[in-house]
Parts: structure tokens; sequence; C-alpha cells
């Protein structure tokens, strides 16, 4: 059982819904929203009361025996809808097709044991739900089996589900919606018993994506589709940003005269770093903010250049550090010292951008009862009480509604840009729509910063690895987001991610880190966290090594005792790259694994450098081991676009500073793997019983090492940092 | 020497002169005029506020020069030139403390217009903002450095007089002559230079350098200059800055077009139009090759990696066959740019963009690639271009792009 309260409500419509809280009802008012009544109070609420509380409660099933589902992660593409609704579908045992899954509003109700904030991140949503949404569906079923049992005076054990119909003898039958109310009155059970694996109907076999027919047909929202057109909005217009494209920068003037007299602008608006131009339409606004003059105070750094930055990073080096992991009680200088062999090299990742392919959009609509808002945040209930306060009005006065989103890849982990907003609709009456055109998108990225990592390796007599210094030098994304989530002596977990799991038995690993705070940068999450980071650097590590100890990368690995899970797909992995066999001529071949989220991936990266030192990715082959895998096809989707991101950002992506700006403003400043450029890929799943675990972000982790390790065989050199494609001049 | 009569489109304004105040009518009148100088494109640099100068001209292997600012400033513009010192500078070349511009200032064409036109341009420029801009002192190389050079300079190529019409000829062409030659100086990018750096005594249109674009040959040679256009097409290029078959204008041309040309009565163009014309013929240079949007879509498709690069990046708005999925302004087949095999001008617009305004219809925009791909990509992306649509093998190389990125610094 998990640490789940349930509650049982029927709702205005004949809606049988499920509510869930956690902790455990305290039975005070919160704000001027209703409590979350126990049952024997509900009966004095009006019918309007409830369905206003409850309308969002987690499942509902309707009078007309469709179920309402209403999910509090975000769908970026990932596919959660779909494997959400799966796990829900089979345990209530409706047609998949029966479920509408819509976005939660945020609410502290749908907090799991352990849980701070609602966020989808991490490639953690199908973990996180596995169990909780299973047993609540189950719930549900268990009650409408009784509910009929008792209707037709049967034993439960008389009566079976299938199809969102139940049946008993004598041919009965009738639909779950003909016993909501049967079902409302009765105790929700305490004995919760799942289904067994082997009557699975829908999880583990790949179900159709359940946001697909809207995506493909136009009805699908996201947050630049909103109108507001209901009689109780004023009418909305849309406001184009303009921000200082220099962080801590400010306005010093604004000529607006000639904006302001374009057809169509409605208003321009200033706060001290941003100018907003609103008029009836987008383009009338875009117009007229190529007409605005606006001088900037660029502030102090003003000056900053890439090389700048770097030189902060190469100066940090010499600050004392702190231990920031250790497996070991042997200091890690006296295990060096013991080793055979050590190699020391600096490895350096640039900053990279979050280049979703949707653009920034925002819609806020504020009276004096309420501030609503449709855009995207991965925190919603933080960004919920963000507004709250800036506004300073009661949470539950702020609907925060997330809409579907053309990616994220953790540019949506911060809300500044909703914040932003805030401030600009909060001058006016009506409703405001705000959009961020690409290029202000790029330039007010908070982009995933550099970092330096200094390694010294110790080998043994046979060359295999025994000792590891790690020395990373780098700013805290973690400080920045929320400090308390240091460790007391400073260290950001993010940046273990990945090397706290690693799959091998390295005897002494030590990585000490230095932060180093950039100003001139917003830093932020980027696809695959501090593991992206990590597993680039350990996995290039182990295949230097390798290579120096003349032995083959996987068999090396091999030594070094890795866990079961991680052989079964290293050999996985081989057996499909048909690794014992030499790559074609010309062509590099690179390996990586990595063991983070709770999954395993193992991946084989096919690559040749043409004469004209063009590359050309041939073939990734992938293994993955993410224990039960709930919808295989997305599975193999998710790696694969993962893939693609990683391989393109490893060989191409840097963003650079100029004078203080972001200089990467669009795509063709910032180039992205083309389709035509795509490798083939295979993604293999290994048939696991294990609770599912992380997909997404995989593919992205592996995928810059092994590309490495590839390149790095054709042009017979070790490659240390990234982007690959400065090699190739 | 006959005066010829200059037709302005405002002649039906001053018709009216009750309603008009003269003194408006001036500044539009040097309005009109400042367009037609292309004023705009040199003294305002890529990032910079109108008018107020900066912009770099790099003088072979004689160094940089930054054009002045022109905006009534009275301490970095030209707020205390008087009259005279104005007339003196567009006419003789002389600036207001004696010394002498660098030819890079087209002033032997400007001393074609009237005083009456300067000082008209003078009452516009009166009207603009004044912006405080100090501009970078010039960096020339030694003997070009001397004055005294520049004095040589004038006293070999400038002729120094006003303009002397053809009776012969008709007004419209005297009026195009005037406008070609005077104001419009084309010459001063589509004429080589001759020895001492002057264009005046050269002014074959036969195409050139300059500032790093080619300047295409636009006599009316049949092969390698304008010959086969058609007097449409001409037309609505002088005055729009693209025409399907002949492509689009990227670079200075762009800007010329974009804050000159296409602010010229239709009237004016025409006469452009019929001087241009008359020019002799000079078969110079490469001729562009004219394939139709028919074969190009029947050609094999190249595995080359430029035409994938092409497929990825290029095609989604120019397409294919060239013919532009908007519009004619995307069209690329027939046009020099797409076709020569030196690819000069093609290196340079896939690296930095270019943009084209319409007065109705907003901006075009390409964006530049320079950032996002490497020269060998940006190499392969010309030659493919050149292969697909001029048959022919580009002659473009890596080191060429480079060369070029170079270049791109420097401004």
């Amino acid at each position: 059982m998990s640490n789940l309260s349930r509650r049982a409500f029927l709702t205005k419509t004949g809606a049988l819904a499920l509510g869930f809280s956690f902790p455990l009802f305290s039975g005070k008012t919160q704000g001027n929203t209703a409590p979350l009544a126990p049952e024997h109070q509900q009966d004095q609420k009006t019918q309007e009361q409830l369905s206003q509380e409850y309308h969002n409660a987690y499942i509902e099933i309707t009078s007309d025996n469709n179920v309402n589902f209403h999910i509090p992660d975000i769908e970026f593409g990932q596919g959660i809808y779909t494997a959400a609704a799966m796990l829900l579908a089979e345990e209530l045992d409706v047609e998949l097709s029966a479920v509408k899954v819509e976005a939660a509003l945020p609410s502290s109700k749908y907090l799991l044991k352990g849980e701070v904030t609602e966020v989808t991140w991490g490639s953690g949503s199908t973990q996180k739900d596995w169990l909780p949404l299973q047993q609540a569906a189950a719930t549900l079923r268990i009650m409408l089996i009784e509910a009929a049992a008792q209707t037709w005076k049967i034993n439960s054990d008389q009566c079976h589900v299938k199809a969102g119909q139940l049946y008993g003898p004598d041919d009965r039958q009738a639909s779950y919606a003909q016993f909501l109310s049967a079902a409302y009155k009765l105790s929700i059970p305490t004995e919760i018993i799942l289904k067994k694996k082997e009557n699975y109907r829908l999880i583990g076999k790949s179900q159709p994506r359940v946001d697909t027919p809207a995506k493909i047909n136009g009805t699908a929202v996201y947050a630049a589709d909103i109108r507001l057109t209901e009689p109780q909005y004023l009418v909305m217009r849309t406001g184009f940003i303009i921000s200082c494209p220099v962080v801590g920068g400010k306005i010093k003037s604004l000529e607006d005269q000639k904006a302001r007299l374009i057809q169509g602008v409605v208003d321009i608006l200033t706060l001290e770093n941003a100018v907003c131009i609103i008029a009836e339409q987008f383009w009338s606004a875009s117009k007229a903010a190529k007409s605005l003059e606006i001088e900037w105070d660029f502030g102090s750094n003003r000056t900053v250049t890439t090389d700048s930055i770097y030189k902060q990073l190469d100066q940090a080096t010499k600050k004392q550090a702190i231990v920031g992991y250790s497996n070991s009680s042997v200091k890690i200088e006296t295990a060096l010292s013991a080793t055979s062999h050590i190699y020391k090299m600096t490895y350096k990742q640039p900053m990279l951008a979050h280049a979703a392919l949707e653009p920034l959009s925002c819609t806020i609509a504020i009276n004096d009862t309420h501030c609503e808002i449709w855009s995207c945040s991965q925190t919603p209930l933080w960004t919920q009480e963000r507004i709250a306060e800036f506004l300073k009005r009661d949470k539950e006065e702020i609907i925060f509604h997330n809409v579907y989103v053309g990616g994220s890849l953790g540019r949506r982990l911060d809300d500044g840009y909703i914040l932003q907003a805030v401030q600009f609709a909060q001058k006016i009456s009506y409703p405001l729509k705000c959009v961020w055109s690409r290029e202000e998108d790029f330039m007010q990225d908070h982009v995933r910063p550099p970092y330096w990592d200094q390694i010294e390796a110790g080998v043994d007599a046979e060359g295999l690895l025994t000792t590891i210094k790690h020395n990373l030098i780098g700013p805290s994304v973690t400080a920045r987001w929320d400090k308390n989530l240091l460790t007391k002596e400073g260290m950001d977990p993010d940046l273990l991610l990945g090397i706290n799991t690693l799959p091998y038995q390295i005897p002494h690993y030590q990585l000490n880190y230095t932060r180093c705070d950039l100003d001139a940068i917003t830093p932020g999450w980027w696809q695959g966290n501090g593991a992206t980071r990590n597993i680039f650097v350990v996995e290039s590590i182990i295949n230097k090594c390798a290579v120096r100890a003349k032995k083959d990368p996987i068999e090396y690995r091999k030594q070094l005792k890795p866990d079961a899970r991680a052989v079964a797909v290293m050999d996985m992995v081989a057996q499909h790259a048909q690794w014992d066999q030499a790559p074609p001529k010309d062509v590099g071949r690179g390996f990586a694994l990595a063991h983070v989220f709770n999954s395993y991936i193992a991946m084989v990266v096919e690559a040749e450098v043409t004469a004209m030192s063009v590359v050309r990715l041939h073939r990734v082959i992938v293994a993955v081991d993410c224990g039960l895998a709930v919808n295989p096809d997305q599975i193999a989707a998710q790696i694969e676009s993962a893939a693609i991101i990683g391989l393109g950002s490893a060989l191409y992506n840097e963003v650079q500073i100029e004078q203080g700006q972001i200089v990467q403003r669009n795509f063709n400043q910032y180039r992205v793997l083309h389709m035509n450029e795509a490798p083939q890929i295979e993604v293999h799943i290994i048939k696991s019983d294990e609770p599912p675990s992380g997909v997404g972000e995989l593919g992205t982790i592996v995928a810059a090492p092994a590309l490495a390790h590839a390149l790095g065989s054709v042009l017979n050199k070790q490659l240390y940092s990234l982007p690959l494609n400065k090699y190739l001049t | 020497m006959l005066c010829v009569t200059i037709l302005f489109p405002l002649q039906q304004v001053w018709a009216n002169e009750g309603q008009i105040d003269p003194k408006q009518a001036q500044i539009e009148k040097g309005e009109y005029l400042f367009r037609a100088s292309g004023c705009h494109t040199c003294h305002t640099a890529d990032d910079g506020k109108f008018l107020a100068g900066g912009r770099a001209f790099r003088v072979k292997k004689q160094g940089t020069v930054y054009s002045s600012n022109i905006t009534p400033d009275k301490e970095t513009g030209i707020g205390n030139y008087t009259d005279e010192e104005f007339i003196s500078a567009l006419q003789d070349g002389i600036g207001r403390n004696g010394k002498h511009l660098y030819p890079e200032m087209p002033y032997p064409a400007y001393s074609l217009m009237s005083n009456d036109d300067i000082l008209a341009i003078k009452a516009y420029l009166d009207q603009q903002p004044a912006v405080k801009n100090k501009v970078p002192k010039e960096n020339i190389a030694f003997p070009y450095s001397i004055r005294w050079a520049v004095r040589f300079w004038n006293w070999k190529n400038d002729s120094s007089d006003h303009f002397d019409g053809d009776p012969q000829k008709s007004a419209q062409w005297n009026r195009g002559k005037f406008l070609v030659e005077g104001p419009g100086h084309c010459a001063y990018c589509h004429s080589p230079l001759d020895w001492s750096n002057g264009r005046s005594s050269a002014k074959d249109y036969s195409g050139a350098k300059y500032n790093g674009w080619i300047a295409y040959n636009i006599s009316s040679d049949g092969d390698t200059g304008i010959g086969s256009w058609s007097d449409k097409d001409l037309q609505q290029y002088l005055s729009k800055g693209y025409v399907e078959g002949h492509g689009a204008a990227i670079g200075p041309m762009a800007e010329i077009i974009n804050t000159g040309l296409s602010h010229l009565s239709q009237k004016d163009i025409r006469a452009i139009v019929i001087y241009l014309r008359s020019l002799p013929a000079k078969e110079k240079g490469e001729g562009a090759a004219s394939i139709s949007p028919t074969d190009l879509e029947n050609v094999e498709p190249s595995r080359s990696h430029g035409s994938h690069l092409f497929a990825a990046l290029c095609a989604s708005c120019h397409l294919q066959n060239g013919t532009g999925r908007q519009g004619e302004y995307e069209s690329l087949w027939g046009s020099k740019t797409a076709t020569l095999t030196k690819g000069t001008n093609l290196i340079r617009v896939i690296l930095e963009g270019s943009e084209l305004k319409d007065p109705k219809l907003g901006t075009f925009s390409m964006p530049g690639f320079k950032d996002g791909y490497s020269d060998q990509d940006i190499a392969d992306i010309a030659n493919y271009v050149i292969a697909h649509f001029g048959n022919r093998n580009g002659h473009v190389t890596a080191e060429q792009v480079k060369q070029e990125r170079a270049q791109l610094k420097l401004r």
C-alpha cells in the first residue's frame, strides 16, 4: 500500500471521483476553499460546492461511463499522458480509448510521500506514478464490484469486470456508471490487490499515444493557441516581449512614439529590464517592436565574452574545493600513489541552449477574484506560490493551467518568464497573451552552464582503472533554484548524478567540487541534468583507459566488475551491433554505458569522418533496461529523440557570449541534427519485471561519450571537449 | 551647356505652390535626392543609429576608412556646416577643416547635382535627429594616408563639372543618365577601379569587387551583363530588389534598394533602365546560367553533403527548383549569385544573410548561417547550389569561406 489517503466523492454531474490527499486530512480550512471533508460531513455541502471542489479530483467515472483522468504530470512530448492512462485503464479495467486525459490544476493533494512539490522532470513520471496510480484505479474497481454485488445481492467474487462493464451470474451485465451512487456509499477498501503481470492487457504492449489524434487534427492546445473568447473575459491582447539581452542590465531610455502610432498597438509597458508591446494581434506588436528605440544600461556584464567565462573557470581551478563524493576511506592521494600509472586530463563542456521547438508563451487573465494563467511550468505549485506572493493574493486565487508543450529539455523548470508576464499583466485590466520570439527565447535562455572536469585516473599494472580523482569546476544550478537542496557543506547533489550510481567497482573515487558562479549567465537545468555532464567524463575516462590498455572497451568494462543488469545491456547491445566483427572501413565505433534514473543504457555509435571532415552518423544501437517496459514503442521513441538531441548537441552546440549577450538566437546559428543527417537507430529493450524506471533522458546522457569515442577512434586521438566539431577542421 | 529639365514626382506638388510651404517642398525634394544618392547605405553602420556613420570600407592594399556622421550633431556630425561648406564637401570633396575626403565618398558623381539639389539634401539632413557618435579614425597605409595623394587623385579623376546633358537624346535618357552617373553613382561599385583608385575615368560598368562583394556587370552585354533582361524585369528588380529568373538583390545592393531605389518613382526607374540599356556592351566575367524550374525539378537527386545541407537548411524557403515557396523574393534560378562558379557573393550571403524591405509587405529576410556551420559545410552548400542551379562546377573552397569569415569579423 502506498501512503495515500483516498476519498470518494459524487459530484454534481453524477461522476464518481476519487481524490487523493497526503498528508492525511487536517480538517482545517485553508484559504477560502472548502476543506477536504471527511465523508460524513459531505452531505451537508451543496452539490455546487462539491462540484467546484472536486472537479479536479484525480480520477472520475462519469455518468456516461467515461473516465476523466486529471494528471499532474506535464506532457511535453515524452508520452506520459499515454503511459499513465495505460496504468489507470489496466487496473480500472476500461478501454484505453475510454480514458480522457486532462492536465490537473496544481494541487498539493497530488503530492506523494517524500515529494516536496509537484515536478515533472528527471525522467521520473512513470516511476513515480507506477504504484499510486494503479492502486487508485484498483480501488475504484473494487468499490464498483462491491457496489454491483450489493445491488445484485450476490457475493463480490461472483462479479467480474471487463472493459468498463460489470458481469454477474445469469448473464447479468451493467456499465460502471450504473453503480456510481451505490459505490459512493461504500467505505474505501483498505486492502488493494493489484493485477498479476501475466494478466496485463495493456502494460508492456505498445499502445498508440492518447494525444496523437488531437495533435494531428489541431485541437491540442498549446500556450500560444489560447484564445479567451468566453463572455467573462475582456478582449484579449497580445504582448511581444523584449528583455535586456545582458543579465543584470536595465532600460536606460525608451523612445516609443513611432511604435505607438502603428495600427493595432494598444499599450507599451515597461519593467526595469523589459518592454512589452501590446497590440490587437501578434504581427502589429512584432512590427511595433522593430520601431522601438531602446537604450540599455547593460551593467557590469556588458564586456563578458565566452573566453572571459572560460578564463573564470580556469582561475577557479586554483580555488579551494569541497569533497562532494567519496566511496573510499583511503585518502585519494594515497590511493593514486599506489597505482601503476596516472592519466591526467581535463574535460571541457560548453554552455548549451534548450532550443525547444516551441518558443515561450503565456496567457494571463487577472480579475478581482482570480488570476488565471495558461502556460507551462514543470513546478506548477511553486509557480503558483510565487505568483501569489508577487500579487499578494491567496494561492488558491491563482489558477494555473498547464497546457501541452512543444519540448522543454529543462527550459520550463524555470518559471521566470511566467512571472515576467504576470508583472506586465497586473498593470492592465484585459487578458494578455505574452509571446517571446524564438530570438528572445534563445537570448533569455537559462543555459546549461559550462564545466571543466580535471581528472587524475590511476590504473593498476594491468591497466585497469582503480582510482579517480575528479575535480569539478563550474556553477551550481541547484543553488540558484533552491539553496535548501544543497548539502550543508555546499555540495550540489545534481552534480553527482550518475557518479554516485556507477555500475562498476572503481575502488577509489573522489569528486571535489569548486563552485564557480558566473554572473553573466543564468544557469539552468538541461536534458539529463548532472548525469549528461558526468557520464561524458566517466565513460570517456574508461574508453581512454581501455585504449591505453589495448583492451576492447566492453571487455574492459566487464573487468571493472559491473553489476548483472549492466552486463546484460552490454551483452545485448554487443550482439545487435555485431560488436565481435570489425566495423566497416573508415567507420569509427564508440561505446558508452550509464546507470541513472534507476535504469541502465548501453549505446554503440557508428560514425565516419569523410575526407572533407564531415561527420556522417551511420548507426546507433541501444540496449536499455528500464524495468518493466510500460509502453515499449514510446520508450524506443524517447530514446531515439533523446539520442538525436545528444548527438547533435555533442557534435555542434556551444552557446557563445559576446558583449555579455548570447550570440545564438535561432536555428541558423544553433545547429540541430536534421532528418537527413540522423543515423539509423535501433532500440532493444531488456525484458524485466522490476518496477519501471526512468527513460526520457537516457539517450542524451550516453550520446556524447559514445560519439566522442567513435570519432576519436577514426581521428586516432582522444577527444576531451565538446562540441566535437572543433576537432574536425 | 544645356540645362536638362529634371522631373521630380514632386513637380505636381510644386504646381500647387499656393498651399505648399517652400521649406517643406525643399525638404521633400532633399529626401528624394537623399534616397537616390544612397547616403543611408554608407552612412549608417550595421547596428548603428540612422546616418550616424561608422561603417567600415576596406580599400584594397590601403586600409580601412569609416563613413562619417552626417546627422546634425554639432560636435560629431555636420551640425556646424554652412551651406557653402556642405556644397564644397559634396561637389569638391573638401571637408569643413579643409581636408580632402577619401574617394570612397563619391563626390565627383554628386557634383553633377546643382547647388539647389545639394542644399535640398542638407535641408532634409538638418531635420534628422542629431546623434552624437564619433566614428573611428581611418586606418590607411602609407602612402595613401598622405592627403596630398588624395589631392593628386582629385587632379587626375575629378572633372567637377555639373551635369551635362545630351540634346540628341530623350529627356528620359538624360534623366536616367543624371540619376545613374550623378546621385546614384552606380559606377562606384559596378565599374572596375583604375590604378589610382578612381572610377570616373573607367565607367564601363563591367562589374567589380567592392567591399568584399561582387557588383555585377551591368553593361548591356547579352551574356555577361543585363542585355538579356527584359525592361519589365529590370524595372521590377531595381524597384523591388527581386524578379523571378534573376533572383534577388543581396548585400549592399539590397541595402541600396531598401533605403534608396525602392523609394524612387516608377518614371525615374524607367529612366534609369533606358540609360543603362544604352551603355556599351562589355563582355566581362561570367554570365548567369539559367536552367528552368521545370528542368531543375527533374534533376537526379545528388547525394553530396552539400545537397543534404541544402535540403535541410535552404530548400524549405527556396525550394529544390529555386522558385521560392512564398514568393519571387526567394527565387534562386537564373541568378548570378547562385550560378557563378567562384561563388563570392553566394558565400557571403550564406554566411551573413540578407534583407529586402517591401514598403507594403514588410521585411523578407534570409538568416546567416555563419555561427552554426563550418567553412566546409558552407563551401559544400555553395558548390551544390552552383552545380544544381548552374550545371557548373563550383570552385568554392573551405579556405575561401574562412577568408570571407575573417573579413566579416573585421567589420
